[in-house]
């Protein structure tokens, strides 16, 4: 029953979410469905979480049925008109996909039954006990089920711990409890299969849209065999809903560089700013880590579309506009509630007074984790790899985007564990893996793209 | 009668291949691996045991017992015609000693004798411990002095000392079954998975990820270099003679066979973490049931809820605070669970999981170790010995 409910929950948010993007692609309509609801799906969540965060923090609605349905009202309605104002327009034309061989589809038929064990196997480990594991009981399902219960935010002012973190996950799972009328862990566990899958999906559209539907398979069993990735995928933790949004708001920026019309770059461009407006109302390290490259990579984007006119004057400045609103509509309201409650920036540790030293053995730490143990599989080596082998197209061509933020963020993981007190999360393979886990839509993306690289240059040609 | 063997025969031709591919692997499957052992029972001790401390010994039928007054060291000098991998040392402890395997490398100087701690779990009945020696650098496959240290106050019975030497079939068997013997699903599981891990020894094998971290080679470790290796040998092969294609592919190829039986394990295993779930938890009977590694406090946790949700705090106490004190604390929101200082603030609720010191007496306090520590009241529910909610009167 509590499934039924999840799927009754999740409608308005996936049709906040599939209007903002329809809202944000205007009359250009070359997204297909599949994209408009994968993208809907994604950020509709956050879109909302952000306006009811809004009117609790300004003491207007309490986090209950009333004050969820003025913010799906309000986003709704202008959405909703916005819409029916353009209805109108054609949507594009979907290129027809040759058919699949028979042995292809024995072979997809093998990895689909493969991946639907895999996915049952999950389910029955998330379903044991959703609450199984620290960050589920001690932070996640715990804040919303405070949110819940006290119907506003909670802030702990003497030792804010993981209420410093922003609410947009409890506040999520609180919206699911009101439509169940009451909380429930299993129905508040079920976002994250949901997230498991739109990460898959989102990877597939991507490789879809920029190197075809085979290389789209591919992709997307890579992702759904990493370890790790399918572990997140059945604990409440909020990785992967990072993952997302970093996808959301990095991925769009490839698209913008390899889009056919300025008009699609353009429409590209807004959805990348939604996204990383949004990405600092996930965790904390998106903020401090994701949220500045990303930001410094869509300047880079803008600036050189238009040296290379693939953007006009005016179409520029609509771009730097879309994101210094949005952004700062996210942004701005979230830092002063911050800085009015005191709340720190790090994850449940503050970060101000870190002495910075080089650590011992985090190094191996580190190497162990990423590379020799199975998290991963064989994704570090193969993308270290291609980087070399490939080096022109990862770093002159718009697949420079994805390589520059990996390598990165990367380097910044790297950097704290390697220099701060933090490090103790790398020995204790604690924090280490899971950063990771926050980049693997973008990693597996830029993996596939320069292994279709590599094929084009050395298979094909010769 | 001569054996006639008709070449041109395809089926009778597979069967002689597989008959002399039976013969040719007797050798590997009948060399058994070699062991030594000492054996105590009987009473029967050598002289070329030698004990330097204080320490009452009894040469038993059931073994050697000794109960040291001090720490003492047992040993004698060795001369295996094999070479050794592991040791098992079968014993009866009353009670946990914490003992040191001591060894002599031949050719150190007397005085540097190696020393690995290990614990003497406390059992009444003949128990074994295995101790994979060839993990450890400081191990001589030929070590030509053995003995044990124990502490003063343990009171141990040594049966038997065996030294095994695996033979390279058993490697060959241990090294495959590693690679598909599977961590079970733990609090570290979501941060980090060991992942297939590669060894020799039977022994390392069968506590594989019971000694953590695990006695082994990371899969990954032989998978890139024989990635690399491959990589290698086809560009030296194809690269300069314009083959790159072939090279490209077999590459990709062999990356990918990789891939999917990496992917096959790690999927196995988590597959193997649900099918451990079904068994042990969702298929048993409620008083049957066993959580992962919480044993049965999720279905204490179900019992005790209902009995909390008209009470704003409740004392809890565990010897387990950690992880225990956090989900009682989640899922018994907004009731809350607090230290037995706030008794004298009207919280009347104990509950009390794994402390076998606490229990009720006669008046109807509870007590620790004797001493009274609540009012009188009743037992809400008794769970298990240790384990139960009290309420005052």
């Amino acid at each position: 029953m509590f499934v039924f409910f999840f799927l009754i929950g999740f409608l308005p948010l996936l049709l906040i979410g599939w209007l903002a993007i329809s809202a944000l692609e205007g009359r250009a309509r070359f997204l297909s469905q599949t994209e408009r609801l994968i993208y809907g799906a994604i950020l509709g969540p956050t879109v909302l979480m952000e306006v009811v965060f809004l009117f609790n923090a300004a003491h207007l609605f309490r986090l209950n049925l009333l004050g969820y349905l003025v913010s799906i009202l309000l986003l709704l309605v202008p959405l909703g008109i916005l819409e029916w104002k353009k209805r109108s327009s054609p949507n594009p034309n979907p290129n027809p996909n040759p058919k699949l061989s028979k042995p292809t589809i024995i072979i997809l038929s093998l990895l689909g039954l493969w991946f639907l064990l895999k996915l049952a196997a999950g389910m029955t480990i998330l379903m044991s006990d959703p609450a199984y594991n620290d960050d589920v009981f001690n932070n996640w399902h715990y804040r919303s089920k405070i949110l819940h219960h006290e119907e506003m935010l909670v802030i702990h002012r003497e030792n804010p711990g993981v209420t410093a973190y922003p609410p947009t996950v409890p506040m999520i799972k609180v919206w699911f409890a009101l439509v169940n009328g009451e909380w429930n862990d299993r129905l508040a566990a079920l976002t994250s299969p949901l997230w498991y899958l739109l990460s898959l999906a989102l990877v597939w559209c991507t490789l879809k849209r920029s190197i075809g539907r085979s290389w789209a398979i591919l992709g997307a069993y890579m992702l759904a065999s990493l370890p790790l990735f399918l572990i997140h995928g059945f604990t409440p933790y909020a990785d992967l809903f990072v993952a997302l949004h970093i996808s959301a708001a990095l991925l769009p920026l490839y698209a913008a560089l390899t889009g056919n019309s300025e008009q699609e770059r353009s429409a590209w461009l807004r959805i990348g700013a939604l996204g990383t407006a949004l990405l600092p109302m996930t965790k904390n390290e998106a903020l401090l880590m994701h949220f500045p490259p990303i930001l410094l990579i869509a300047g880079a984007v803008i600036l050189w579309c238009l040296i290379h006119g693939k953007l006009s004057l005016r179409a520029t400045r609509s771009a730097v506009l879309t994101y210094a609103i949005l952004v700062t509509a996210v942004l701005v309201p979230w830092l002063t509630y911050k800085w009015m409650n005191g709340l720190p920036f790090g994850n449940a540790k503050g970060i101000s007074g870190m002495e910075i030293f080089w650590q011992e053995n985090i190094l191996r730490s580190l190497f162990i984790t990423w590379v020799l143990e199975a998290n991963f599989l064989l994704l570090p080596g193969v993308l270290f790899g291609l980087l070399i082998v490939r080096f022109r197209t990862a770093f002159f061509s718009p697949v420079v985007t994805l390589t520059t933020f990996t390598l990165t963020a990367i380097l910044g993981i790297s950097m704290i564990f390697l220099f701060t007190g933090l490090s103790t999360e790398a020995l204790r393979q604690t924090g280490s893996a899971r950063g990771i886990v926050q980049l693997l839509p973008v990693m597996v993306v830029l993996v596939t793209v320069l292994m279709a690289d590599m094929y084009r240059v050395f298979v094909v040609r010769k | 009668m001569p054996f006639v063997v008709e070449l041109d025969n395809p089926p009778v031709r597979f069967r002689n291949a597989l008959i002399v591919l039976a013969l040719t692997c007797i050798p590997f499957t009948v060399h058994a691996a070699s062991k030594t052992t000492w054996s105590f029972l009987g009473g029967q001790i050598g002289p070329e045991w030698r004990i330097t401390g204080q320490a009452k010994t009894t040469a038993e039928i059931g073994g050697l017992r000794i109960a040291p007054q001090e720490d003492v060291k047992v040993f004698r000098e060795a001369q295996f015609l094999h070479a050794v991998d592991s040791v098992e040392i079968t014993y009866l402890s009353p009670q946990d000693a914490q003992a040191v395997l001591l060894w002599h490398r031949p050719g150190d100087p007397a005085e540097d004798v190696v020393q690995l701690p290990f614990l003497f779990s406390s059992t009444m009945v003949a128990s074994t411990i295995k101790i994979d020696t060839g993990w450890y650098d400081e191990w001589s496959l030929h070590p030509d002095m053995v003995g044990l240290m124990l502490p003063k106050g343990a009171d141990i019975q040594l049966l038997q000392l065996s030294f095994t030497g695996w033979n390279l079939w058993d490697k060959v068997v241990g090294f495959v079954r590693s690679y598909w013997t599977f961590d079970r699903f733990s609090p570290y599981s979501v941060n980090f998975l060991w992942g297939p891990i590669f060894t020799v020894s039977p022994i390392a094998r069968e506590s594989l990820f019971a000694e953590l971290p695990p006695h082994g080679t990371y899969a990954n470790t032989v998978w890139y270099l024989l990635l690399l290796v491959m990589i290698a040998g086809c560009t030296a092969w194809g690269w300069k003679s314009h083959n790159r294609r072939n090279v490209i592919l077999c590459v990709a190829g062999f990356l990918g066979a990789l891939w999917i039986v990496s992917d096959l394990r790690m999927g196995m295993e988590a597959i193997s973490y649900a099918r451990a779930d079904l068994t042990e938890y969702w298929m048993q009977p409620d008083a049957e049931k066993k959580f992962r590694e919480r044993g049965d406090f999720p279905a204490f946790l179900s019992a005790v809820r209902p009995l909390l949700t008209d009470r704003g705090r409740y004392v809890f106490l565990t010897q387990f605070e950690y992880p225990l004190l956090g989900l009682m604390r989640y899922h018994t929101y907004p009731s809350e669970p607090v230290a037995p200082e706030k008794i004298t603030e009207g919280v009347d609720t104990w509950v009390i999981y794994d402390r076998p010191e606490i229990a009720m007496n006669a008046e109807g306090q509870l007590t620790s170790e004797g001493k009274p520590i609540s009012l009188p009241g009743e037992m809400l529910l008794a769970f298990r010995p240790g384990v139960f909610v009290f309420r005052t009167r």
